[in-house]
């Protein structure tokens, strides 16, 4: 195998799959099955094989001339492998917990294929190298999930969807406007460590900062930025496997990972320092973060508050990145893997009881650790990383956070982390409670029995391994190729240069 | 072979949690529960200062090892949970539903074991927040309405707590700890915000060791928690609040923090306010709870001068460890004998050597924590508090001769407001399995004085002057139970049948309505306090609180019981709204300062 075209070979790894499944016919599920699932489990290898060369300081490139004047480039660093490992492990969770989810439904071959697409975009957007194929997979992203969210084909889902796509088009033209105003400034700009627009006259200066609002403001739709996030909580008709996905890689974390494409390889964290593009950032993300919380504490729907839950924390990746100097950073990346894992963990656990239970409400959930103990017990860690609680993924971002936000100079930041702190347990201590602490008081909705466990392996198993690495992650935080050392390797990156 | 000891304290305690998480496995963990803590036991008597253990896979790198300090106060924690997890076995508030407490309870075991070995910031915080956490389940285990609003009371203080150490870590983490505990004490002492952080670490673990003003959640708790659990809160999750404090405060440091004084005072408040209010309360262990908010009063007060003491280091750090560690196991063996009179009162023996010890009488660990505490307070200039102590201990006397009557006439009282415990468990409970338990722990606590370490003051109150300042606290501390006991304060209506069935009756719903109950008669001047501000509506309400409770009990009337009560739920509310209060106040003064 050619290792230097390992960017191609990891974005071909659910391309290609996902073209296969189209062509598969519906009721081939063994065949759908194995496709699906040593797609990604190669994939997995794919990427690590590329993180492992990374570390090592190989960086792989691949590129080819779009038009003249823009390149295709897809270029596998560290930044790169960071937001890929994420999604290669989540979507080989995801993957094993939709088969088990969609068992028996109709059009799963749709499904499925669409799937594959919206990984190859989260793949492409990860690997993308310069501004403009970032934004080619952005977009294919939006298209790719379209289809996911509406997937029940119900009014509400179609209604869902709609309100989606405005938001989504309508961002992802303020970015094109963003990225074709930026090459007019600069040319044709390369993501590279430190940034590369420092050299640009100090003239352009201003419509620097027009350009990063507009980038941001694009980029903040998918990453729902208080007020950009209209969609999201809409969004939950979508089935829980897509929404596991929607909140904890595709599309909301594409939005993150585009922000901090944007501020740390574009602009540079210490040219957006320097234009005094940060504060304005960081009061968005703190805004986000507080309004996010506080919505989340009235909804009764489980999917509902997990999704205002997201906006929230999603934030904090944002906040991180707004926040000058290498901790803040550090926090930054972390997060953007430690909430991937734990808000999988939720929503894998939402469905479960939706599934099991028939259960959609948190009022409805009294009793529900004596009946599904594994899930509730996954549930209740991740919540509890959520909240920030040590030793699980959640505390180590935090405690990045608030240490880089008092070297960045900015203790404030800490007050929005405490409050959110307090307020993320204000809405998830009550349903822990709730799951194990009240007695059952009526019948379970719509009780479905699985045999031997509480609920279908296919459902369980993705559930309690993304609940163990919510553990790992924290515990052992300093493990080599840990998500920790990982974010400190970006760090240090980021800011010798 | 030392290194494996201090890695199976917290190691066993952790695996057992792990068995506890499938079903099947629980009741065998549940027969092994007094024993999960002898690894830590062993490795607090054996494993020498030097034996360090650390991983560089571990979040902020574990480093494990046992000072003088955790070696003393892990002793009397592995102790009292070894005491505990039998009385999880035998009492009948828990035996039969043993299998759902195994979980909890082992992972309590492990977190408090895990702070109590661990030097570093991320392995301390994260032990002692398992435990926080998974000291809820264990105070609901009952399952009844007052439980429940304990257990949300518990949670609200436990959260903010958590929230004042975060804060308090990560500031001292900027200042140049980095992550070591030890660290946090030089950044205190050398960094530039030294009241701000000690504030934070000195209400986030009050909250745990019952500082006054944050130590609202305690009585309810202590009263609903079953009693295998009183005994581990009361006994050993407590220490690792004081271990906290002993871990990151500059003690002895030559920076005086202007927090002393305060510090001070608010314990002497929290040592004699206790006393008074905890005479006042009907149940056994609700008493013991006000006279662990007493003695944690002590502890503060003796923290207090540590803090502003110049070079004093070791004596007091001495003084409060083995004040500390005397206390659990006392308080453990009490919290075990009251369960023992409860159901059966001819075990009333059971309680008094105990009892002795905690008032401090010559020969006990009480006289050899009591003595060491006057030595250090005398050396280092604070003389003018020992007559404030000896008072402190006259309360404790009362308090203890009060908790002695409610458990032996605890058929016969009736509990009003969130004290009422809903009785069928303790009405219906099977043949005791006590006796054997309590004697045991009351010969721990004999045996306590042998291995405390006495090299402060060589002297356990054999001498004829310090018994002598030992024993007339108790003498009087007895003459004036004896005189309440002939008045008969507010008790013998309360033992009058016809409120029985209306107190039963209230039982259920009391809970729900003790919290939302203002009293009218203080509604207005407490709510214009409130607004005056968080920490002025504090120092009001104890003192309205304080006086209303002597004029009640001079009047001795059966309302007396209920009213305290209720304006004891309105300062439960209160104070955890003012806590965040102060808590954002602090961190208002880090962003201005």
């Amino acid at each position: 195998m050619n290792l230097g075209a390992l960017p191609v070979w990891v974005l071909a790894s659910s391309l290609l799959p996902a073209v296969l499944i189209f062509l598969l016919p519906e009721r081939t599920r063994t065949a759908r099955t194995t496709l699906n699932l040593s797609a990604a489990t190669l994939k997995i290898v794919l990427v690590g094989v590329m993180t492992w060369r990374v570390a090592q300081g190989q960086l792989t490139e691949v590129r080819f001339e779009m038009f003249p004047g823009a390149d295709f480039v897809l270029r596998a660093d560290a930044m790169a492998c960071l937001f890929a490992g994420l999604s290669a492990v989540l979507w080989l969770f995801t993957t094993i917990y939709a088969i088990g989810y969609l068992e028996g439904a109709p059009n799963r071959s749709r499904f499925f294929g669409f799937f594959s697409m919206c990984v190859a975009s989260t793949m492409g957007i990860s690997l993308a190298g310069n501004l403009i194929t970032f934004l080619v997979f952005y977009e294919l992203l939006t298209l790719s999930t379209y289809p996911l969210v509406v997937h029940r084909g119900s009014a509400k889902a179609l209604a869902a969807g709609r309100v989606y796509l405005t938001y989504t088009i309508a961002g992802g033209a303020a970015l094109l406007l963003g990225v074709a105003l930026l090459y007019g400034v600069a040319g044709d700009i390369e993501f590279q460590e430190a940034g590369s627009l420092r050299a640009v006259s100090e003239s352009s200066w201003p419509m620097l900062r027009v350009i990063f609002a507009l980038l941001i403001g694009g980029l903040g739709v998918k990453a729902a930025l208080v007020p950009l996030h209209g969609w999201l909580p809409r969004a939950m008709v979508a089935p829980a496997p897509v929404s596991a996905l929607l909140h904890a890689v595709a599309v909301v974390k594409a939005g993150a990972f585009g922000i901090v494409r944007v501020v740390y390889d574009v602009y540079g964290i210490e040219f957006a320092q320097r234009l005094a593009l940060l504060l304005p950032l960081t009061i968005a993300a703190s805004a986000t973060i507080i309004w996010g919380s506080l919505r989340a504490l009235w909804q009764d729907d489980l999917k509902r508050r997990l999704a205002y839950s997201t906006i929230s924390q999603v934030s904090y990746i944002a906040l991180g990145v707004s926040l000058f100097g290498p901790v803040g950073t550090v926090g930054a990346l972390v997060h953007l893997l430690h909430q991937g894992i734990m808000k999988v963990t939720l929503f894998y656990c939402a469905g479960n009881y939706a599934e099991t239970l028939g259960v959609h409400k948190i009022s409805e959930l009294d009793g529900a650790g004596k009946r599904m103990p594994l899930t509730s017990a996954a549930f209740t860690i991740a919540a509890f990383g959520m909240i920030g609680v040590p030793p699980l993924a959640g505390f180590v971002s935090k405690w990045y956070l608030g240490v880089g936000a008092l070297e960045a100079g900015m203790p404030w930041v800490l007050v929005v982390l405490v409050l959110s702190s307090v307020l993320n347990a204000a809405y998830f201590l009550p349903i822990v409670i709730r799951l194990w602490f009240r007695e059952q008081t009526a019948q379970w909705p719509e009780e479905r029995t699985y045999g031997r466990w509480e609920t279908s392996a296919w459902l369980l198993i993705p559930t309690v391994s993304t609940a163990f690495f919510t553990i790992a992650a924290g515990v052992l935080a300093s493990f080599p190729f840990s998500p920790l050392q990982w974010a400190i390797l970006i760090a240090r990156r980021a800011y010798l240069s | 072979m030392n290194t494996i000891l201090l890695v199976s304290a917290v190691m066993v305690p952790l695996l057992a949690a792990f068995g506890g998480l499938f079903a099947f496995a629980r009741p065998h963990v549940a027969r092994l529960l007094p024993f999960l803590p002898l690894p830590a036991l062993l490795a607090a008597i054996v494993v020498p200062e030097a034996t360090r253990v650390s991983s560089s896979w571990l979040l902020f790198s574990g480093n494990w090892s046992l000072d003088t300090t955790r070696a003393t106060l892990l002793t009397a924690m592995s102790l009292v949970w070894c005491i505990g997890g039998w009385h999880a076995l035998t009492s009948a508030e828990t035996r039969d539903r043993l299998p759902s407490l195994v979980l909890p309870w082992t992972a309590a075991l492990a977190g408090n074991m895990w702070a109590a070995v661990a030097h570093d910031i991320g392995g301390f915080y994260s032990g002692f927040a398992v435990m926080s956490f998974a000291a809820y389940a264990l105070i609901v285990h009952r399952d009844t309405a007052g439980a429940r609003t304990a257990g949300r009371v518990y949670l609200v203080f436990t959260v903010l707590g958590e929230m004042a150490i975060l804060c308090g870590l990560l500031i001292a983490s900027h200042d140049g700890a980095g992550d070591s505990l030890e660290g946090v004490a030089a950044a205190i002492s050398t960094g530039q915000d030294p009241e701000l952080i000690s504030a934070l670490l000195l209400t986030g673990f009050g909250v745990k060791c019952a500082l006054l003003g944050v130590h609202f959640w305690l009585p309810a708790v202590y009263t609903n928690a079953p009693s295998p659990v009183r005994v581990v809160l009361g006994g050993a999750m407590i220490n690792a609040g004081v271990l906290g404090w002993l871990a990151t405060l500059p003690i002895g440091s030559s920076v005086a923090t202007p927090l002393a004084l305060p510090l001070v005072i608010a314990g002497l408040v929290a040592a004699l306010g206790a006393a008074l209010l905890g005479v006042m309360k009907t149940r056994a262990a609700t008493v013991l709870a006000y006279s662990s908010i007493s003695q944690m009063g002590l502890i503060s007060v003796l923290l207090g001068v540590a803090l502003s003491a110049f070079g004093a280091r070791t004596e007091l750090l001495a003084a409060i460890t083995v004040f500390a560690a005397h206390h659990g196991i006392t308080k453990g063996a009490l919290f075990v004998s009251i369960d023992a009179i409860e159901s059966q009162s001819r075990h009333w023996p059971l309680f008094v050597l105990p009892a002795l010890a905690l008032t401090g009488a010559p020969l006990t660990s009480g006289a050899l924590s009591k003595l060491m505490m006057k030595h250090a307070v005398y050396d280092v200039g604070w003389s003018w508090l020992s007559p404030w102590l000896s008072v402190a201990a006259i309360g404790t006397t009362v308090l203890m001769a009060r908790a002695l009557w409610c458990a032996v006439h605890h058929h016969t009282i009736t509990h009003t407001g969130t004290y009422a415990v809903d009785d069928t468990t303790s009405s219906s409970r099977g043949p005791s399995r006590h006796p054997m338990l309590a004697i045991t722990s009351t010969l721990l606590v004999a045996a306590a004085v042998l291995w405390l370490p006495r090299d402060a003051t060589g002297s356990i109150g054999a001498s004829g002057s310090d018994a002598l300042a030992l024993l007339w606290p108790i003498v009087a501390g007895v003459g004036v139970s004896a005189l309440l006991w002939q008045r008969d304060v507010g008790l013998r209506e309360a033992r009058s049948n016809n409120h029985v069935a209306m107190a039963t009756a209230r039982d259920t719903d009391t809970a729900a309505t003790v919290t939302q109950d203002v009293p009218p008669s203080l509604s207005a001047a407490m709510r214009y306090a409130r607004l005056a501000s968080g920490a002025v509506a504090h120092a009001a309400s104890a003192v309205l609180e304080t006086s209303r409770a002597i004029a009640l009990g001079a009047v001795a009337h059966v309302e007396s019981f209920a009213d305290p009560e209720r304006s004891e739920a309105w300062l439960r509310r209160h104070a955890s709204f003012s806590f965040a209060l102060l808590l954002l106040l602090l961190l208002v003064a880090l962003i201005v300062r």
